[in-house]
């Protein structure tokens, strides 16, 4: 019969392992530190890198790429929308602004669209080995939330690759790469597990219409076609270091 | 009409920081072009005003520099709103003297938080370059969140 | 990229003497525009151009000043001294033929243009026939300044039409909108 001591023993050790196996959980896949935000609020933020791509392996380069809002998918609780997110957000477009940090990759840059509009960064020339985290800071700046829309929360999901070695993209696998994007038909889809942050509507300040009820829930969702075309990492002469062509 | 770009450099800590400092004076500071060099080009950007811990905006002031020696003038069109009695809703500013070295008069539209539209113009065909100063202010003056994304370039 | 070359007699004008590259254009070519490669018309040009000071003092910081930012390695920089020389500034007679030397030979197309542009404003005899060349560039900013420049008389007028027939339609447009003004 387990005495009071036992008991005592057999719950903090219960209690411990589920402590450590909510905080492996927490960080271990490829997300952002802080997942949400209130509309009108600027932001800094890290992509915060879990894991690498198994044991004995290091993660050496990551790129993330945010959606544009040109081409992105646009779902309304959950269902995919011919709207543009122009509906739903007075500002969208330049909102992300990646953090100069040199912590532990040396080398690092905006990505850009045709506008010049920040859509993007990578990250390389360097090592995070495996059983480490990385934090790659960036900053949003303040959406605005569509005062006409019932939008209540705007979910801008974006994608992630952390490299830990540099192949082509037809040898992408276990070991080389760990994909944290949306399945939406690109080269690059993945778990279908992939950071996001969410930005609620300030109530108060920015009321829903009557006629909204509850407000929907939008996510925008990076294209097949922006991702193919802003996840590769370019060298400083324009030409691609990964994946490899 | 595009942004200038910086070309696409690694960045080291040393040249990032320098690169920061040559380039980037303010940090609402934006450069363009008008690559199409036609006189009906327009560039659009959004301005948003949002309180980043230093205050409500109240306000967005604007100036224009033409870069570019050339017949043809650039000028900018400052709008938000349509309640417009009481405070102008638009403003407009033109660079008259294109030799690169002052800006306009600064130009003021008091609409305050949310997103303002910033249209940019020239006089005449060119591939005029441009830089645009542009902050959103607090009532007293103070400068306070402004972020900018360019939604059109001719 | 600077190319120095010591000529030891002057010319005039009607012995002004250009050296045009092989593979290159007539005065009414189209080819060198069609290549789809960068091709500088002015890359060859030899500027003898007699500036008129109008009897104003040169400033010699500023001269030095204007030096150091033409050879400088950033284009905004060669770009500021170029427009600011399209104005009236007091700097070296000397000096501005040679800033607008090596400007017309930059390898960035923007600050070709703006070194036609300031050249123009120069006055210099040579003018017309160094923008008749510019309008053979590859670059549309080159080109563009090329028009903006032509002047009223009729060599200007026959460059205007000229450039009714090219490729961009800003030039076509900016020569159709100087011939209108010209004929009122």
């Amino acid at each position: 019969m387990l005495n009071k001591k036992s008991k005592l023993s057999i719950q903090t050790a219960i209690a411990i392992a589920l402590l450590m196996g909510i905080s492996q959980n927490a960080f271990s896949h490829t997300s952002l530190e802080i997942p949400s935000v209130a509309e009108g609020v600027r932001l800094t933020n890290n992509v915060v890198i879990g894991h690498s791509c198994g044991e004995g392996k290091n993660t050496i380069a990551s790129s993330t790429v945010f959606p544009d809002g040109v081409d992105s998918i646009i779902k309304v609780n959950g269902a995919v929308s011919s709207d543009t997110i122009d509906t739903y957000v007075s500002n969208f477009g330049n909102l992300y602004q990646k953090v100069l940090d040199h912590s532990v990759f040396e080398s690092e840059n905006e990505k850009k669209d045709a506008s010049g509009n920040v859509v993007g960064f990578w990250v390389k020339d360097g090592k995070m080995p495996e059983g480490y985290t990385v934090y790659l800071p960036f900053r949003a700046s303040a959406m605005l939330i569509e005062p006409t829309s019932c939008a209540r929360s705007i979910k801008v999901v974006m994608g992630t690759v952390d490299i830990c070695k540099i192949t082509p993209i037809s040898r992408f696998g276990d070991g080389i790469v760990e994909l944290w994007t949306p399945i939406v038909g690109s080269n690059y889809d993945g778990k279908g597990v992939s950071p996001s942050l969410t930005v609620n509507r300030d109530i108060t300040n920015n009321p829903l219409d009557a006629s909204c009820g509850s407000g929907v829930d939008v996510e925008i969702i990076p294209s097949a076609a922006q991702l193919n075309r802003d996840m590769p990492i370019m060298n400083a002469k324009g030409k691609q270091y990964w994946p490899k062509p | 009409m595009k942004f200038s770009r910086l070309k696409n450099t690694v960045i080291t800590a040393i040249s990032g920081l320098m690169i920061c400092q040559t380039f980037a004076v303010f940090a609402d500071n934006q450069s363009g072009s008008f690559t199409t060099g036609l006189a009906a080009g327009v560039d659009f950007y959004q301005v948003t005003c949002f309180d980043d811990g230093s205050g409500l905006p109240s306000y967005v002031e604007a100036q224009v520099k033409d870069m570019t020696a050339n017949t043809s003038k650039v000028g900018i069109l400052l709008y938000k709103g349509t309640a417009c009695t009481t405070k102008q809703c638009a403003q407009a500013s033109i660079d008259t003297t294109d030799n690169n070295t002052t800006y306009s008069p600064l130009t003021k539209v008091s609409q305050g938080a949310g997103v303002y539209n910033l249209f940019v113009l020239h006089t005449a065909a060119g591939t005029d370059s441009y830089d645009i100063l542009v902050h959103c202010k607090t009532a007293s003056d103070g400068h306070t969140g402004t972020s900018v994304s360019s939604k059109q370039q001719q | 990229m600077r190319i120095l070359r010591k000529i030891p007699t002057l010319f005039t004008i009607s012995s002004f003497v250009f050296i045009v590259p092989l593979g290159s254009v007539t005065a009414d070519g189209t080819d060198n525009k069609n290549a789809g490669t960068a091709f500088n018309s002015l890359e060859s040009i030899q500027i003898n151009c007699i500036i008129n000071d109008d009897g104003m003092e040169s400033n010699l910081e500023l001269t030095a000043k204007m030096i150091n930012m033409i050879n400088s390695s950033k284009p905004e920089e060669r770009l500021s001294a170029l427009s600011q020389l399209a104005g009236k500034i007091p700097i070296e007679p000397s000096s501005v033929q040679k800033i607008l030397q090596i400007a017309i030979q930059d390898t960035d197309p923007n600050v070709r243009a703006q070194a036609v542009y300031a050249l123009a404003q120069q006055k210099c005899a040579d003018v017309p026939l160094i923008l008749e060349q510019a309008l053979q560039d590859s670059e549309l900013s080159v080109r563009l300044m090329a028009v903006d420049s032509f002047g009223t008389d009729k060599f200007g007028i026959s460059l205007l039409e000229q450039a009714l027939n090219d490729e961009e339609q800003s030039v076509r447009e900016l020569a159709a909108m100087k011939l209108e003004a010209l004929s009122k």
